[in-house]
């Protein structure tokens, strides 16, 4: 509860309060997307088996969560060390040391980690069922289509709650999402018929 | 010191709620009053005045530094002997 009541006051006061959501957003969809890819990839273009779908994902998430991690935390730095300048040139003194420059900081640092948690979380969640296959408890054509279903949902329900943040329609936004993945489907099917 | 009146220049956040309430936790405070003065692109400042009894003036500036704030100057001050 004291680390939440820091974290808000964090965010409040480097007023990064959207950046968060947004990474977690941007980066669930593309560990998604990515899962996906591999999934429908190893499937129809290929004949890959669980474990190595599982290998592969998993291989997958890690270089995301690493690559968005190190990569927000550079952009956000950046972006948060500008703001704090701007503040210090308004302010005309140094404001090191201050809450504000402390809060800006773990800005970057929060952001870094939502980017890499979202990746790997929505990640993980669409591969769960391949888990299952290696361990002997789905079979491989189960996992297929859970691992799709599972995917597509979650697609789905990220463009829902960017339609509530939008204050939108949220079944228009949550099908706007669930049609890239469909894009991405349609892709591989035609790929699949070419190849 | 039971009353100091002070011209701070501060960022818009903390908001000026927020800035009291820390300037409220300083040893030998018990009143905080927080006035708008102006407000600029980036800051705002504010006529502050404290009240309390043997006001620790040394850790009332140093909580307006923390808070990312500048006392420009100090307009009035009560000491009771």
């Amino acid at each position: 509860m004291r680390m939440f009541k820091r974290l808000k006051r964090t965010l409040r006061y480097s007023n990064s309060a959207e950046y968060p959501r947004r990474y977690a957003v941007m980066n669930a969809f593309d560990g998604l997307i990515t899962i996906l890819g591999i999934i429908l990839g190893s499937k129809l273009l290929g004949s890959a088996e669980a474990g190595q779908i599982v290998a592969a994902s998993v291989g997958a998430l890690i270089a995301m969560g690493i690559s968005g991690a190190s990569g927000t935390y550079m952009t956000e730095m950046a972006e948060q060390e500008r703001k704090i300048k701007e503040l210090q040139d308004a302010m005309l003194t140094n404001l090191e040391g201050t809450v504000l420059v402390k809060a800006h900081r773990e800005a970057a640092v929060v952001s870094a980690l939502v980017d890499s948690a979202a990746a790997i979380f929505a990640g993980l969640l669409a591969v769960a069922p391949y888990f299952l296959t290696v361990a002997g408890y789905l079979s491989e054509v189960a996992a297929f289509y859970s691992s799709l279903i599972i995917s597509l949902s979650l697609l789905f329900t990220l463009g829902v709650f960017l339609g509530k943040v939008a204050g939108r329609s949220l079944l228009f936004s949550g099908l706007k999402a669930l049609g890239i993945g469909c894009i991405t489907l349609l892709f591989l099917l035609l790929l699949n018929l070419v190849l | 010191m039971s009353r100091v009146v002070l011209d701070i220049l501060k960022p818009h956040i903390p908001s000026l709620v927020e800035f009291c309430r820390e300037i409220s936790k300083v040893r030998g405070v018990k009143k905080v009053n927080g006035l708008v003065v102006e407000v600029d692109a980036e800051t705002d400042s504010i006529r502050l005045t404290v009240e309390g009894k043997d006001i620790d003036f040394d850790e009332l500036q140093s909580v307006v530094k923390r808070l990312g704030a500048a006392i420009h100057s100090v307009d009035e001050v009560l000491v009771e002997g």
